[in-house]
């Protein structure tokens, strides 16, 4: 047997057991809305702590982690800062959240928005948005999976062939049994990942230079800049401090505004599960220094990978490893592209159907849940069109998200929060906010970087956001004091 | 201990962007292996952990 087809066979072992995880797992669920799209609120500890974990950590984080500490040194600092930052906020909103999903039936982000701020245009701007943001995002996912399948076949699968088997199984486990199979599969994969990350962290720096401290020591020799923040930019300028802490204010806003992980606050069984996932988070965060052992491997390698987003594929490829151990740190990197997808597709199934259709038309829960079905299929289907055509255009897309995805903070906050906010200040807020991301994103993107002092252009975003949200909220009529009593008093 | 939290979680932020994290920006000494401003933000995010556990246990019977 020919070393790329053990590995295809350990790959096609660890699909095979994840379609069966997500089949499995979605036997008990309620045919409701509530059933397939928050898992009938009956995540446990287990589940809630990897779903969180494995979602947060994508493609993004396994492939893109490694590559920013490979080409980039000091500057992935920022993702491990942003983390614990970001999800320490979550022990307060997510048990007031799912109070509220609880009372109100909620179960997605813009329900719970518009249920205290009604308005159906916010609703249907929050699921575009959200699409906008998803659809990239999945590609990415897909398109990393293929990358990863390709390479360490030595192209005997090609990539669209990988990314379409990876994804063509999550989808059918997402579409049979919705929040159930992100979980369960989430769990699984999740425990894979760390697993596999930790191995491979500690086995390259060991075999390549003796030792974690050996290897810095000689990068600290040989390329001094990349262990000093804020690090190199993407061109191997030094990066600038304003856009290396704003990267982490932004990041820390957005990170659980993402709907696909906010929506995880109606999927938990209790409130004390929710908090217990919020402490437990950090541990999750401590695997990204494998990850950027695993990048920082590579720095004095005497062979160069096609681009620093290769990196792990590569070193992998490089270490002489037995194809059976190969097979598995690939089945590691698919584990971190699935999660993130899975969860990411469902989601958007959900949004579009809870949040830009169900305003507007009533349906029955099973109508409902056959929409979400569709749309599955639907977004599942473009993105993998993206994915397999390429191009950078969604890398841009991607970016100019987490700008918009950031400016859903002060509405949450303010919903929750805030007894005298009002529909007509959200708005305006939420309007003014992204437009000017968009502006300042699009100025840097055209060539007339505008943004003062570097700043990510989300910050920017937020810093005209929060001052409209206010001054026009206290110039418009409040709302009824019962209605914003019942949101902001919800119990936490 | 929402008030300990709050505080932390601010000390964190400064202590992790400009001009904060240049007190620990720095690549020595090498402390398990690991360059002294990257075992730095581990020991960060492992007290943050602490203090969040400490809140829940805080919290816990209410």
């Amino acid at each position: 047997m020919e070393r790329w087809q053990i590995i295809s066979a350990v790959i096609g072992l660890y699909l095979g057991l994840t379609l069966a995880i997500g089949l499995i797992s979605g036997r008990g669920a309620s045919k409701s809305v509530a059933g397939y799209v928050a898992g009938d609120r009956d995540f446990g500890l287990l589940v809630m702590y990897f779903v969180l974990g494995a979602s947060v950590f994508s493609a993004f984080a396994f492939l893109g982690g490694p590559g920013w500490a490979y080409s980039r040194g000091a500057a992935a600092y920022y993702i491990l800062s942003y983390g614990v930052l970001g999800m320490a906020p979550y022990f307060f909103i997510g048990p007031k959240a799912a109070a509220l999903g609880r009372t109100f039936g909620y179960v997605t982000q813009a329900q719970l928005i518009c249920g205290r701020f009604p308005s159906r245009v916010l609703s249907l701007i929050i699921a575009l948005m959200t699409l906008i943001a998803f659809v990239p995002y999945i590609t990415l996912q897909m398109r990393g999976a293929g990358i990863v399948i390709e390479a360490v076949t030595d192209g005997h699968v090609p990539l669209w062939f990988g990314a379409g088997l990876a994804y063509g199984i999550v989808i059918l486990y997402v579409l049979l049994s919705g929040a159930k199979a992100v979980g369960w599969t989430n769990t699984f994969q999740g425990i894979f990942m760390l697993i596999i990350a930790w191995s491979l962290g500690i086995y390259l720096p060991v075999t390549l230079y003796g030792g974690v401290g050996e290897m810095f020591s000689q990068i600290l020799t040989e390329r001094p800049e990349l262990l000093s923040a804020p690090g190199l930019a993407s061109n191997g300028t030094p990066w600038s401090w304003g856009a290396y802490s704003s990267a982490i204010i932004v990041s820390a806003v957005g990170l659980m505004m993402w709907p696909h992980l906010f929506m995880k606050a109606f999927t938990a069984r209790s409130d004390k599960t929710l908090k217990r996932t919020v402490f437990l988070f950090p541990t999750f965060q401590i695997f990204l220094i494998p990850v950027f052992l695993i990048g920082f491997a590579g720095v004095l390698y005497p062979a160069k990978p096609p681009s620093a987003d290769f990196i792990l594929p590569f070193m992998i490829l490089n270490a002489d490893l037995p194809a059976l151990v190969v097979g598995l740190f690939c089945a590691g990197a698919l584990s971190a592209s699935m999660s993130t997808g899975d969860a990411l597709l469902h989601a958007a199934g959900s949004v579009i159907v809870e949040d830009a259709i169900g305003p507007f038309r009533r349906l029955s829960d099973t109508a409902q849940r056959r929409l979400i079905q569709c749309f599955v299929i639907l977004v599942g289907t473009i993105a993998y069109c993206f994915a397999i055509s390429g191009g950078t255009s969604l890398v841009v897309l991607l970016l100019t998200a987490y700008g918009l995805i950031c400016q859903l903070a002060p509405p949450i906050i303010a919903a929750l929060y805030w007894r005298r906010a009002t529909t007509t200040g959200v708005i305006a807020g939420f309007g003014a906010g992204s437009a000017t991301a968009l502006f300042f994103f699009l100025s840097g993107h055209f060539g007339q970087n505008l943004r003062p002092f570097d700043l990510h252009e989300g910050l920017l975003g937020l810093l005209v956001h929060v001052p409209v949200l206010i001054v026009v909220s206290l110039m418009t009529h409040p709302q009824d004091r019962a209605h914003s009593e019942r949101f902001v008093t919800a119990k936490a | 201990m929402r008030r300990v939290t709050l505080v932390f979680f601010i000390g964190f932020l400064v202590l992790t962007t400009w001009p904060g994290f240049t007190l620990l920006n720095r690549p020595t000494p090498f402390i398990l292996g690991l360059p002294f401003n990257l075992f730095a933000l581990v020991v960060l995010i492992i007290a943050g952990m602490g203090v969040l556990f400490a809140l829940y246990l805080s919290e816990r019977d209410r």
